[in-house]
């Protein structure tokens, strides 16, 4: 049993040790390709600055230049000189401050019948899924920070994220530091209030956790220059908290305090014609495994009386690739349709552990499609399709699922919403490793929302 | 073991790409800063007045083509890019690229255009702004702009105010073409004054012509030709006019005598022409920016088809 357990952290510890060095390798020498350019660069200015020394009399001579231009200006009639002007408003370096809220009025057909998101409506009942405060502002000339605070269905406040992104880092390069969604996938990294249905597809939550892959972390990230496409590669590392009790298997967030999350992802972008665009993401990511009961009499496989399960603690690799597709022409004049197509799948890998003294490895996977349709300045059709348990293990079951949503924004700060879902597949139960085959059933649910936002909230990325 | 080499291969593959690309990178990356001065401005008609004052100093592209509302340009990847090579980037300020533009200037990992920087120039910074909210404002008045009515760019004052910031700007960044850069300012600022005075007996009948527009982005030029405005198809920014707003502004058109709408050509036109025909007005489409309509190439040709538009056929 020893051995079992610690042969897995020994490979692990290598892997990691390579991987780490593989990066850090390209990081090194994407710098060292980037400094040899800045020396160049560097080079030519010296030798500007040779062959025209700066000297006071060139200073004089530049600044009466720019008093004479300024004269100069002044003298046509076409142009005004320029003269102090009266203050715009209020200045304040208070951050931008915003709130936005989401109501949901609605019903499941079975509450517990399926996996929800931390920010769906939680069961049957007029709610207040969600209340975001966000306060976003530049920090210094280096950073900028970006708080958003989250109340979902009125269970506490929680920090959805707070981090802080580098503004002068050379070299093409970012640094984001907080608590920050993931770069994994696309619909990992958004808040609710980008989301075109009432509730996030099942996958994320099934895989990651009811939050997604949200943790303390740091991320660099590199726009890859001199190509003639978009191509920002990323690394990033995590402290995932471990799993709820009796929640679904996480992939992450096992393994004690000190182990950590990688995530590495590449995201290209291709404007194919004005009106149509491309966005594709890969990406990668290796953890270790994190589940719990709360009674550890009452289930079975348990690896230990503190209610850790046999799937607890696991080396695993998540693989997931995302594309986003939009048609929106450019001039509204002639329409205000537009068509955004949305397809995210992850698949999830536990290369090898053992259960009941059976050397075991387990591959889950699952997928989302999502068609939004602007069919009127003020009215988009969405459908999509979710697909579970593709393939299926014992921790994601076939689980296949239908949803339409009616969005009507009333203005660009608010919305109304109408979703309807119909699920069929195994109801979750943890720990069904013991093979008994559990319920397949079929749930509804049917849903009114209504999103609001106030004050100033930053723009979102495409 | 087998899956230890096949790790090590794994391995060996990533680090490869990873290698390839980092090559690949190193290969077309601009060797060393070009020659050019690369200027990015939110709208066109700023990229043709750096391209006055810059010269061939400088090579000036728009994000946003003349044919978009420039309220609601998406903020695609490829606009990165753009930003990611600017040495300057002009935007129009008062709050009209709010939607879009941040997370460019964040994303595009340029230090040298983001906010507070020199190759950040905020273009309203010396325009005597109009329609600043006096009083208490929120967003039951609709999508407002809280410091002023940023569509300022098209009477030649606000242009030549707007290319002299440009051109001392250009100077900072780039202080070899200062000498260049001033004379190119004052070339162009005297043709400015040329034009001005041609453009404005061109409009002389105009003046005092009562008038209805889309939203409120003719202000200024209402201002500069002396044209009265009366009323708005939207009865609030960014808000559609619902039946009983468009049927008190028939009244009001039909009581006042306006026989002029404005609209800039990405706003759909169905319900600006079912007005206008109930008030026996016409329906003006306005090029609002540079490339708005076939042969607007530069500042001067945009004000040309503007006063060829707006003077009775």
């Amino acid at each position: 049993m020893t051995a079992m357990t610690t042969r897995p952290h020994r490979r692990t510890s290598v892997r990691r040790t390579r991987w780490a060095l593989a990066a850090g390798l390209a990081l090194v020498a994407a710098l060292a390709g980037r400094g040899e350019a800045f020396a160049a660069e560097a080079g030519k200015r010296t030798e500007e600055e040779g062959s025209a020394p700066v000297d006071e009399a060139e200073i004089a001579r530049a600044l009466q230049a720019d008093r004479t231009a300024g004269a100069t200006a002044t003298a046509p009639p076409a142009v005004p000189a320029p003269a102090p002007l009266p203050p715009r408003g209020f200045q304040s370096l208070n951050p931008d401050v915003s709130g936005i809220v989401d109501f949901a009025a609605g019903w499941f057909s079975d509450d517990d019948g399926t996996i929800k998101s931390g920010d769906d409506p939680q069961s049957t009942g007029i709610k207040v899924q969600e209340v975001e405060l966000a306060f976003q502002q530049v920090v210094d000339p280096y950073f900028r920070a970006d708080i958003y605070l989250t109340i979902p269905n009125l269970s506490g406040i929680e920090v959805e994220e707070a981090l802080l992104t580098t503004t002068q880092l050379p070299a093409n390069l970012q640094l984001k530091a907080g608590i920050f969604r993931a770069g994994l996938g696309r619909q990992n990294t958004q808040h609710l209030h980008l989301q075109d249905f009432s509730r996030r597809p099942a996958l994320n939550a099934a895989l990651l956790g009811v939050d997604g892959l949200r943790a303390p972390g740091f991320e660099a990230s590199w726009l890859v220059p001199g190509l003639p496409f978009y191509l920002v590669l990323a690394g990033s590392a995590f402290s995932v908290e471990s799993a709820e009790p009796d929640q679904p298997l996480q992939t992450f967030g096992g393994g004690g305090r000190a182990s950590l999350t990688y995530v590495g992802s590449a995201r290209a972008f291709f404007p194919v014609s004005d009106a149509t665009s491309i966005y594709v993401g890969l990406s990668y990511a290796r953890g270790k495994t994190s589940q719990s009961v709360s009674d550890p009499s009452a289930a079975r496989p348990v690896a230990d009386g503190a209610g850790h399960t046999l799937y607890d603690g696991l080396g695993d690799n998540l693989y997931g690739a995302d594309l986003y597709v939009k048609w929106k022409p450019v001039n509204q004049a002639d329409t205000y349709a537009s068509v955004a197509w949305q397809t995210e799948y992850f698949l999830r890998q536990i290369p090898s552990f053992s259960l009941g003294g059976e050397a075991r490895r387990q591959t889950e996977g699952g997928l989302y499609s999502q068609v939004v349709v602007q069919t009127a300045r003020r009215l988009y059709v969405g459908v999509r399709g979710e697909l579970l348990g593709a393939p299926a293990g014992d921790n994601l079951r076939r689980e296949v699922a239908g949803a339409a949503s009616v969005t009507w924004a009333l203005s660009e700060f608010s919305r109304l919403r109408l979703y309807g879902e119909v699920r069929r597949g195994h109801r979750f139960l943890p720990l069904e490793a013991t093979g008994a085959s559990p319920d397949r059933r079929t749930a509804q649910a049917l849903f009114l929302q209504l999103e609001a936002a106030i004050g100033a909230h930053g723009a979102h990325p495409f | 073991m087998r899956r230890r080499q096949r790790l090590v291969n794994r391995g060996i593959v990533v680090g490869g790409v990873l290698g390839l690309l980092v090559v690949a990178a190193a290969a077309f990356a601009p060797r060393a800063a070009e020659a050019k001065v690369r200027v990015v401005t939110t709208i066109e008609t700023f990229a043709d007045l750096a391209r006055q004052v810059g010269g061939d100093r400088v090579e000036a592209r728009a994000l946003a083509r003349g044919t978009m509302d420039p309220h609601f340009v998406e903020s695609k990847p490829n606009l990165v890019l753009e930003l990611n090579r600017a040495d300057l980037l002009v935007h129009v300020g008062l709050e009209l690229e709010i939607g879009w533009l941040p997370p460019l200037v964040l994303g595009s990992r340029n230090p040298k255009i983001q906010l507070g920087q020199p190759g950040n120039l905020d273009a309203s910074a010396q325009i005597p702004v109009q329609d600043v909210p006096a009083t208490k404002i929120d967003r039951s008045l609709g999508d407002i702009h809280p410091q002023g009515n940023p569509h300022y760019w098209i009477p030649p004052g606000n242009a030549g105010i707007v290319a002299r910031e440009i051109a001392e700007r250009l100077a900072a960044i780039d202080p070899a073409g200062a000498a260049a850069y001033k004379a190119n300012l004052e070339r162009f600022t005297a043709e400015l004054g040329r034009r001005r005075v041609e453009w404005e007996k061109r409009a002389a009948p105009v003046r005092g012509m009562k008038v209805v527009t889309y939203h409120r982005s003719w202000s200024y030029v209402s201002g500069w030709l002396g044209l009265q405005e009366v009323g708005t198809v939207e009865p609030k920014p960014g808000i559609p006019a619902p039946p009983s707003h468009i049927a008190q502004l028939i009244g009001l058109m039909r009581k006042d005598g306006v026989k002029v709408i404005l609209m800039e050509s990405f706003y759909p036109r169905n319900t600006v022409e079912l007005i206008a025909q109930k008030a026996g007005a016409r329906a003006v489409v306005l090029p609002s920016d540079v490339g708005a309509a076939p042969g607007i190439s530069g500042y001067f040709q945009l004000v040309d088809a503007v006063l060829q538009k707006l003077l009775p056929p």
